[in-house]
């Protein structure tokens, strides 16, 4: 659902004018509390900074893409390896 | 300087109509939505249904009002369709649909037809709307759920699942 009310926010403000002119102004954190939109997802849209209205929407859509990939891949294992091996110790405790 | 994908905007303008006209469950009524657009549109946006040939057109007149011209002697299904096509070119040419990045409608290119397509498809079925298991059903059946054509349900099968 949170994907939808992020693009509805984009397409509301295409087709209205006031709409529009709010989020790219002062307005913004007024018009996105009505949203209701998530809390993550309200600061992350309150913080896009945009010179005009098709950079927001791009962030608006870089930020949907993202959230997607993340939860297609929730479990992203990455191996920690210590960066250097004491080899001396190592053996020593492989002895002990 | 970014900016949004075509088909992101697509999605996006055809969920905030939806949410505008209340529509909750199929068919879509997208003459509706030429009858009686929203206010920031109705400048760019009208409906005549007197057109004698082809399936519709969008005509913006020398005072700048944007008409969706449509032949009423089509089956239902394909005006529904060519109206939701006609309708994205109106949006093109909004200013909001300026301000988000759409093409320019001047002229009708084989990759705006897609686009519009496109949208026409994300308009009459949504991804929301669509009922669970929808892919395993009878295509004839959904297209008579949407009012669409099969071939529409076709192409939505194959395009979906996507991010939108």
């Amino acid at each position: 659902m949170s994907t939808l009310r992020l693009q509805k926010l984009v397409g509301q403000a295409v087709i209205s004018d006031d709409f529009r002119a709010g989020l790219m102004n002062e307005r913004r954190a007024e018009l996105l509390r009505l949203a209701n939109l998530e809390p993550d997802e309200l600061a992350a849209i309150t913080a896009i900074r945009a010179a005009n209205f098709a950079e927001f929407s791009a962030a608006v859509e870089a930020l949907i893409e993202a959230r997607e990939q993340a939860q297609s891949a929730p479990y992203h294992v990455e191996p920690h390896w210590p960066r250097v091996i004491n080899w001396e110790r190592a053996e020593s405790e492989l002895h002990a | 300087m970014a900016q949004p994908t075509v088909k992101f905007l697509c999605v996006a303008i055809a969920n905030a109509l939806l949410a505008h006209y209340g529509v909750e469950r199929p068919p879509v009524p997208v003459r509706d939505f030429l009858r009686a657009p929203p206010p920031d549109l109705s400048n760019e946006l009208s409906l005549i249904e007197a057109l004698s040939f082809g399936e519709a057109m969008y005509i913006r007149g020398l005072s700048g009002q944007g008409t969706v011209f449509s032949n009423p002697s089509l089956p239902g299904y394909t005006q529904r369709f060519a109206l939701a096509r006609a309708l994205f070119l109106g949006l093109c040419n909004s200013r909001g649909g300026q301000a988000a990045g759409l093409p320019p409608a001047k002229v009708l290119t084989n990759d705006l037809y897609d686009i519009a397509n496109y949208f026409a498809r994300c308009l009459l079925m949504p991804k929301w709307l669509l009922p669970e298991g929808w892919e395993a059903m009878a295509p004839e059946y959904v297209a008579e759920l949407f009012d669409v054509s099969v071939s529409v349900v076709e192409q939505r099968k194959q395009e979906l699942p996507t991010p939108y």
